[in-house]
């Protein structure tokens, strides 16, 4: 049975992705937590709002230079691209390549309305994920893990109850000496699954499912 | 597989070449998850400083941009000195001409950043099968 701080941040998730402020690349960074990295994704995102609210100062400070050096708004702007496309940042990401493309035109009123909404963006995103990662982290405490056979989805897990998986949509994937991924039997509502019994099965479609061995 | 001479165990050995503090620590984290060995350095030079030094890797995966010494020319120099590694350049460019100018100084592929678990899965799968 879930619980309503796990269906809060299921919630929330859904929310960000179905609004497009993030997407799959930020669903991917928290496949990427673990036992030894247990908020990975809160650290890469904190460093991401550090960097990328440089860079809008940075490249802010060069629009109003006279002359303005376009090549080099267009360096910070490729930089800006590159960190948001790979945090998931989609709504911010987008913005950046508007402010980009109008910078590139010569578009003066086009570019002070396009940093203006980028600045807009990556405010409201950061106040997003801050609340997000509040609420991951009061999860985060929970150690016990309860599946629920009939929903197929599990509550939230401890990550460093998963065994380290990877495969491809539709496909299971076996390198090195990793095990392939089988599909659960079922258990009894509300059994606890332990570290030795759960696998980790993650697919493109973003839905994290917990089976049993 | 995990001949390189970075990897104490039979792991992997793979090398990201990334100036970018956030793209360092997500392809490490990524590629660590399945199950590699992995170094991180911030740009070609230091790439060549460690082939120099007798230290190799299976798996370089190889920004274009960056300071002192970017992807294309570091990859140039590394085929040059006869390195063998699979080479896997990183970018965000989205022209098809700068891929291919970075895919013809000797890289094996090019992927657009980030990379994914999918991507590297692929990858892997298609090393397991050719080794």
């Amino acid at each position: 049975m879930e619980s309503t701080l796990h269906q809060q941040i299921s919630a929330m998730k859904q929310s960000l992705l179905d609004e497009g402020f993030v997407d799959g690349h930020f669903v991917e960074l928290e496949l990427l937590e673990d036992g030894d990295n247990l908020h990975f994704t809160e650290e890469i995102i904190t460093l991401f709002f550090t960097d990328s609210a440089r860079l809008i100062v940075d490249v802010e400070k060069e629009l109003n230079n006279d002359p303005i050096d376009y090549s080099k708004v267009d360096k910070i702007l490729h930089q800006f691209k590159g960190s948001s496309s790979s945090v998931g940042a989609n709504r911010v990401r987008l913005q950046g390549t508007k402010l980009r493309e109008s910078c590139k035109d010569g578009d003066v009123e086009g570019w002070k309305a396009a940093l203006k909404q980028l600045k807009k963006e990556h405010a409201t995103l950061k106040e997003k994920l801050d609340t997000y990662f509040q609420l991951v982290k009061q999860l985060g405490s929970e150690k016990k893990t309860m599946w629920h056979p009939n929903e197929g989805q599990v509550d939230m897990l401890a990550k460093n109850q998963l065994m380290k998986m990877a495969i491809t949509k539709d496909e299971k994937v076996e390198f090195g000496h990793k095990d392939m991924v089988k599909k659960g039997t079922g258990k009894e509502p509300g059994k606890v699954v332990t570290e030795e019994e759960a696998v980790k099965v993650v697919s493109d479609e973003e839905s994290v499912q917990m089976v049993a061995k | 597989m995990g001949f390189g001479k970075y990897s104490s165990s039979s792991k992997i050995s793979a090398l990201v070449v990334d100036d970018d503090t956030i793209i360092q620590k997500i392809h490490k984290a990524l590629l660590t998850k399945l199950g590699l060995e992995v170094n991180v350095v911030a740009n070609g030079k230091e790439v060549l400083d460690l082939y120099r030094s007798g230290t190799s890797f299976d798996l370089i995966f190889m920004d274009m941009e960056m300071p002192i010494m970017d992807g294309p020319e570091a990859t140039k120099e590394l085929r040059a000195m006869g390195v063998q590694s699979i080479i896997m350049g990183v970018t965000s460019r989205d022209l098809d001409s700068e891929k291919e100018a970075f895919i013809a100084s000797g890289l094996n592929d090019c992927y657009m950043k980030p990379l994914t678990i999918s991507k590297i899965s692929s990858l892997l799968q298609e090393l397991m099968k050719k080794n």
